[in-house]
């Protein structure tokens, strides 16, 4: 018997998806956000979390999913590499308890953008959910659109 | 290496660095005043602490080295050697090498440090000066010590096999200090007192380890047992050292150290007198959240503020705006804990002066003033390379040679000043030499040549002065070791102008020349305006903005070579909607904007913002990592509402790229 991970499930549009609930730090309602200029369109705006200013990302317009505005909208703080980043999701569901025999391989498939931020997926009252690589999802890909911007400005 | 040992030596080393930090002036103060017993007093303590918990946390190459050290010292104190120029060299070099030990450890805690030929030369300066009778006395001393070295090292080692061994080691070190003894007293036969309470410690020490010994004979000795052995042994030492000074009236101070090791040595110092307030050493990070949090309070306090004509009850009202003045005084407080005084680097500045009047051979005295002026850590941290430089600069092209400094008939040792002070909420930094002065027309002539300036150009002699700062200018003809490549004023200038200071320069010709550095008390909060643009707020320096107004159209005008320019005063200075450089439209027209005209960058420049809200007090907050590149923000505040907003920098914002904008004046019409 592997070790049992919790995950947090989370609909962006109509898809669901996990994110490894330690990487978590909480999740609290959409505020007013401070617009960024010049920034890609996922960049939503910055935030006040308890006098620290986060920035918060827009994971549907990432990943191009039409999002599914709801009252149930909030933001997932998240804390990974030591960055804190906002996510939107459309709402927030549970939070599940699995072992690594549980998480399926990712199917193969044309490697577009998002299939590769997708470590796995995760079958659940007859339907899937792809389990996301988050430092995958937001942040190499932020990292590589700094550089090219430093790279243009150089 | 266990973790608790880690513990220990990282421990040590911190303490290590704070005690050659703190000892550093001495050193300097020596050269002064060469005869001064409390300075010596304090460098042979340090020397001395160093060498018993060096030893002790198991830092042998430390211990070695400053066991010399401390011999040396010794024999400055004892009127053995006078402290010439020679000796205090020597001891800023050994002072320097502790330093660099203490780093090496840092790095790697079982580094290897080779201190040989520093060590031979001090042991060398030693023989020199030895007389007859202290040569007796210290040989026997310094058997005893290694002797205890040895005997310390062996029981680190926690072998209880090496426990007889040990025994005996004390006894042989009972005699020889028995021995040693009798040579002090003959020298000072007053001291029956504390060669009696150096045989109690010995005793003792005895005690200890038969106790230990008996303890559990089979087992390696725990932790406690050696430990009690050294701080014996330390007290042993201690009572030696006090023996070797030999006056009578320390006699009572050496007996207290029956109970405390270092508590004596501190006594002997005879500088009780000397209080020192207690510090608490805390990390910067855990001060960063407490300012953060405080930050936080003050924002919830002005939300209740603004709701308190809504409440009825007088109790809660008034409440409310007490608590509003205590979390202003816990503000205030939150925002002390980060200025530190400016002691230390101007203690540095002075060893600066020193080498660096050495090393070009002149006369130069260093007088500071104000050095417990306080001022913001990381501006402190980040004024020291541009400081250093203008020191340097002033030593080596401010002060003359001394036989220049005869000619012109001016005292052949030269003068360079160092004052902090404040003035008007900024920090005032100046730096002053009697040299020559800085004159106008060479500066001139000299950036004709090096094709700074225009052969034509026209200035007066304070822009002469500002020339020393235009990159790859320098006015001395000769490149020297310390200065003169001209690499450095125009870095100076760009520190300064980074953190929010500015630099001035006054001169007069064979008078010399004051530098004067002006500089915000702190990083973490600035006066500023608030602003919007499009319904977007932006918060903007307050010392960037010279000056506001309402551009008439007829001050406005456009062509296609320079963009829109607003004609203030006969002056043309380059104007942009705020907006333009953050790819924000316009919602507002023109006629009704504001322009800020900001001076601090190069060039003036104008801003046409949608309205001022207001000047207020702002917490400056990083620029976190993935919004590191945007340009022309220098970083986020969270403003009154609870709302982040970003901070301009208009030196940066001149930096971006336009958003193509339409001509201002085409609108205006």
């Amino acid at each position: 018997m592997s070790e049992i991970n919790r995950y947090l499930c989370f609909n962006l549009g109509k898809e669901e998806f996990a994110l490894p609930l330690l990487s978590v730090k909480e999740v609290i309602g959409v505020p007013d956000l401070t617009p960024i200029p010049q920034m890609p369109a996922h960049f939503m705006g910055m935030m006040n979390l308890r006098g620290n200013v986060i920035t918060v990302l827009d994971l549907r317009n990432k990943m191009g999913i039409k999002p599914q505005p709801s009252e149930e909208q909030a933001v997932i703080i998240l804390e990974f590499g030591g960055l804190s980043l906002g996510c939107v999701v459309d709402n927030v569901n549970s939070v599940i308890a699995l072992s690594r025999e549980q998480i399926l391989p990712r199917p193969h498939m044309e490697n577009t953008k998002t299939s590769q931020s997708v470590l796995g997926v995760i079958q659940r009252d007859e339907k899937l959910i792809l389990l996301l690589d988050v430092s995958k999802a937001l942040s190499v890909d932020e990292k590589t659109f700094i550089q090219q911007k430093q790279a243009q400005a150089a | 290496m266990d973790s608790f040992e880690t513990e220990l030596k990282v421990g040590f080393l911190d303490e290590a660095a704070q005690g050659i930090t703190d000892v550093e002036q001495c050193f300097l103060d020596l050269e002064t005043d060469p005869s001064n017993q409390d300075t010596l007093n304090k460098i042979f303590r340090l020397a001395h602490n160093l060498k018993g918990s060096s030893r002790a946390v198991g830092f042998e190459n430390m211990g070695e080295f400053t066991h010399e050290f401390e011999s040396f010292i010794l024999k400055v104190k004892n009127g053995e050697l006078s402290a010439t120029p020679k000796v205090i060299n020597l001891l800023l070099r050994a002072n320097d090498h502790l330093r660099e030990m203490v780093e090496a450890y840092r790095q790697d805690l079982d580094a290897v440090i080779d201190s040989e030929a520093l060590m031979r030369e001090m042991v060398d300066f030693d023989n020199q000066a030895e007389s007859e009778n202290s040569s007796e006395v210290e040989s026997g001393l310094q058997d005893s010590e290694s002797i205890e070295a040895y005997s310390l090292s062996e029981l680190s080692e926690n072998k209880t096999s090496d426990l007889e061994k040990v025994e005996t080691n004390l006894l042989v070190t009972e005699s020889v200090i028995e021995n040693a003894s009798v040579d002090v007293s003959e020298i000072d036969f007053a001291n029956h007192d504390l060669i009696n309470e150096l045989k109690a410690q010995l005793g003792n020490l005895e005690n200890n380890l038969n106790t230990a010994h008996n303890e559990d004979p089979a087992k390696p000795i725990q932790n406690s047992a050696p430990e009690k052995i050294h701080e014996n042994t330390k007290n042993v030492v201690e009572v030696e050292f006090t023996e070797k000074r030999a006056p009578i009236e320390k006699a009572s101070n050496a007996s207290s150290s029956a109970g405390t090791g270092t508590g004596a040595s501190a006594g002997a110092g005879a500088s009780a007198s000397n209080v020192v307030e207690q510090t608490l050493r805390v990390s910067l990070s855990k001060v960063e959240n407490l300012i953060n949090f405080v930050g936080e309070m003050v924002i919830l306090q002005s939300v209740l503020k603004e709701q308190l004509d809504m409440i009825d009850s007088p109790l809660i009202k008034k409440s409310i705006s007490q608590m509003g003045k205590v979390s202003k005084e816990i503000q205030d407080l939150a925002m002390g804990l980060r200025m530190v005084p400016i002691k230390p680097t101007f203690q540095k500045m002075q060893r600066i002066v020193r080498d660096t009047a050495q090393a070009l051979n002149k006369d130069v005295a260093i007088i500071l003033t104000g050095e417990e002026t306080e001022l913001d850590k990381t501006v402190l941290e980040r004024i020291n390379d541009p400081l250093v430089h203008l020191v340097r600069n002033a030593v080596d092209h401010g002060v003359e040679s001394t036989e220049l400094r005869l000619q012109k008939g001016k005292p052949s040792k030269g003068r360079v000043g160092l004052s902090a002070y404040h003035q008007a909420g900024r920090l005032m930094i100046e730096i002053n030499d009697d040299g020559g002065g800085l004159d106008p027309e060479k500066l001139k002539a000299k950036a004709i040549e090096k094709k700074v300036i225009r052969a034509d150009a026209r200035l007066s002699d304070s822009e002469c002065y500002q020339l020393i700062f235009a990159p790859g200018f320098s006015t001395k003809d000769q490149v020297t070791d310390i200065s003169g490549r001209g690499v450095g004023m125009d870095v100076v200038r760009t520190n300064i102008t980074d953190l929010g200071g500015e630099i001035f320069i006054e001169s007069h010709l064979n008078q010399g020349t004051t530098f004067k550095i002006s500089l915000p008390l702190t990083l973490a909060i600035i006066e500023s305006m608030v602003l919007t643009f499009s319904d977007q707020r932006f918060v903007i320096p307050l010392g960037h903005v010279f000056e506001t107004l309402k551009p008439t159209p007829n001050m406005l005008s456009y062509s296609t070579d320079l963009g829109d320019i607003l004609l203030l005063r006969e002056e043309p200075i380059p104007i942009y909607r705020l907006g333009d450089f953050f790819g924000i439209p316009s919602k507002t027209d023109v006629s009704k904007m504001i322009a800020l005209v900001v001076r601090s960058g190069r060039r003036p420049l104008a801003l046409l913002v949608d309205d001022i809200l207001g000047q207020q007090q702002v917490v400056i907050k990083q620029l976190t990592p993935e919004l590191s590149n945007i340009k022309g923000v220098s970083g986020t505040t969270i403003l009154g509402d609870g709302k982040p907003s970003f901070i301009i920098e208009p030196a940066e914002l001149v930096k971006r790229k336009l958003s193509k904008t339409k001509p201002l004046i085409v609108e205006a019409v």
